[in-house]
């Protein structure tokens, strides 16, 4: 990695840290080995939203261009966000492509990821399922997020409903997140979950 | 440690310290080198504001770079108080000698000479001072180097200060292991690891001094011992041949060495060469007697005689003295050769007559000087031709026996 991209990252590093975020503990990046090329970033759950009392972990890889290109952003924890894919955690957010300005930071990458979870861009989806139950049917979007989160990201709302329909899927052999991801899909209708994992 | 910079004077970019500052049209600062970078990247738009900007809409802010050049910023490092000039301040931090205490809050002190780039830290006192007599070398060098660099700096130069420019270069890590740089460095290094060596080998020289004036002090010591030794065996040999004159019973084996050359010297002086035997006894308490060999008057004959001596226990004895005498040559191989001549003491010889005399002009004043045997024992003729003589001795073999 170029002196300049590393220079920057140990920067950023302490403007990261210094900030009132971490007071919150809302946003924070953290190393992965020596080098200053991948790193850990953590997001909480904004509140207001399906996504609150979760910690959703990013993988964060910096790119010898940087900060002259956007850092590589992908979701560790999964999920369920239109403009986030449910399945490989992939990001779809006009900042981490065509808009980057190489004035922009670890932080304000973090900060707008957040932003994002709190006000998602179901026009610009990634995960075309999740932007449509986003649009389509809100409550359900909410509910099926919130699960996710209580799943995946150490959530507070247990969703009993969601659970048993999960098990009975596994009754029937279906891995568990297969399951969930399969109910997630179909509007936790079980039906035609079931008949879309059986065709 | 990463220096904090005052928000005028940070580059959005790189986040560093602005060099060679350049104004953007739309109001804002990068250094010269970031925004052009990103310009010829990315889409002609302001990094910060996102507004279009061209190469074209840029102009050197020399008015901030003046205000830069004027900024000096203290070492935040606890312990460091240099002031750095703004833009050196990351050169500052990444050489910092007092880094490692911010880290680690390690309580191990830096080398007073870190400031010029000795690593080493020291835990006491006592590890200090001998990381300071260690390294006297490392840190001339490293003085040295610094006050060139600084020299350098001011582009103060002539040949005597390039010639020691080029000898410091030689101290730099990268070296090229072919280059004659390279091999006068080996060299140095060698000189300098010789150096050491013969201090510890001086060092080793002193101690071996010491052990040495030692070692002389106790050969000094055992000499005088052997001293004290033989003059104690000289006593004992005399307390010895006392007791065997005393335990002889008067038997006296006399091994005459050195015969040519006596016979020679009573050849040549047959009235002053005279050999006599030690003192001995008859038997303990006994009379002292002594056997005597001279030439005879006609000089072809050994004489051999007795003398009575003036004894320990002459009181106690009676006198003349009374007895026989036996007087004999010894053949070394042949028993019967042997001349043997018996005497018997007679009561008024004088020889017999108790040894009172001073000494008027004998040579042994404890002696009787009339002495008794025979002028002509046996002729010299004999002696040399019937091989009484082995390795140039004689045996002659008196006895005296009290009646």
């Amino acid at each position: 990695m170029n002196n300049i991209a590393t220079q920057r990252i140990k920067r950023e590093f302490k403007e990261v840290i210094k900030s009132e975020e971490l007071a919150k503990c809302s946003i924070k990046v953290d190393l992965i080995g020596d080098s200053y090329t991948e790193l850990k970033g953590e997001i909480a759950g904004p509140p207001d939203t399906p996504y609150e009392g979760g910690t959703f972990f990013l993988e964060i890889k910096v790119p010898e261009t940087y900060p002259f290109n956007p850092p590589k952003v992908r979701f560790m924890t999964k999920i369920w966000h239109p403009n986030i894919s449910s399945v490989t955690g992939a990001i779809c957010l006009d900042i981490l492509k065509d808009q980057w300005a190489a004035a922009m930071t670890l932080r304000t990458v973090l900060l707008s990821l957040q932003a994002l979870m709190a006000a998602a861009e179901p026009d610009d989806p990634q995960d075309a399922v999740v932007a449509k139950q986003y649009k389509d049917y809100p409550e359900i979007f909410a509910k099926t997020a919130s699960h996710w989160t209580n799943v995946y990201a150490g959530g507070p709302n247990k969703n009993t409903d969601f659970d048993t329909k999960i098990q009975r899927l596994i009754d029937m052999g279906i891995e568990r997140d297969q399951a969930r991801g399969a109910l997630s899909t179909y509007n936790w209708d079980l039906e035609r979950a079931t008949e879309q994992l059986f065709s | 440690m990463l220096s904090l910079i005052d928000p005028r004077f940070e580059c959005s970019i790189c986040l560093n310290c602005l060099k060679d500052p350049m104004l953007t049209r739309c109001g804002h600062r990068f250094c010269s080198e970031c925004i052009t970078t990103w310009l010829k990247r990315k889409s002609q738009i302001c990094p910060i504001d996102l507004l279009p900007l061209t190469i074209e809409g840029l102009f050197p802010d020399n008015y901030t770079k003046r205000e830069i050049d004027e900024q000096k910023v203290a070492c935040l490092n606890t312990g460091c108080d240099v002031t750095i000039p703004l833009l050196e301040a990351d050169q500052h931090y990444a050489s910092c000698g007092f880094n490692k205490n911010q880290i680690n809050g390690d309580a191990d002190n830096l080398c007073p000479f870190h400031l010029i780039g000795c690593k080493d830290t020291i835990k006491n006192k006592s590890e200090l001072s001998n990381h300071l007599v260690m390294s006297v070398h490392r840190h001339i060098t490293l003085l040295t180097k610094s006050h060139i660099d600084f020299m350098n700096k001011f582009q103060i130069r002539d040949g005597a200060r390039s010639k020691a420019l080029e000898a410091t270069q030689l101290w730099d890590a990268n070296k090229d292991p072919n280059s004659e740089k390279a091999l006068l460095c080996n060299l140095y290094e060698r000189i300098v690891v010789l150096e050491q060596s013969n201090i510890e080998k001086d060092k080793d020289i002193e101690r071996l001094n010491q052990k040495n004036t030692i070692k002389d002090k106790d050969i000094e010591r055992l000499s005088q011992m052997v001293n004290n030794l033989v003059v104690e065996f000289a006593q004992s040999q005399n307390a010895i041949s006392l007791i065997t004159s005393i335990t002889s019973n008067g038997v006296y084996i006399w091994r005459f060495e050195n015969f040519m050359e006596s016979l020679k010297s009573m050849r040549e002086k047959p009235l002053q060469t005279r050999y006599y035997t030690p003192g001995f006894y008859t038997s303990s308490a006994g009379y002292k007697v002594c056997g005597r060999i001279n030439m005879s008057s006609d000089n072809r004959n050994l004489s051999l005689f007795i003398h009575m001596m003036r004894g320990d226990y002459d009181d106690t004895l009676i006198w003349p003295f009374s007895g026989h005498i036996t007087l004999s040559l010894i053949h070394p191989t042949n028993p019967m050769q042997s001349i043997c001549l018996k005497m018997q003491s007679s009561a008024e010889s004088e020889a017999f007559r108790r040894c009172s005399f001073g000494n008027n002009g004998n040579e042994v004043p404890s002696l009787n000087p009339r002495a008794f045997g025979y002028t002509e024992f046996v002729s010299i003729d004999e002696v040399l031709q019937n091989g009484f003589i082995k390795n140039d001795s004689i045996v002659i073999k008196i006895i005296v026996e009290c009646i």
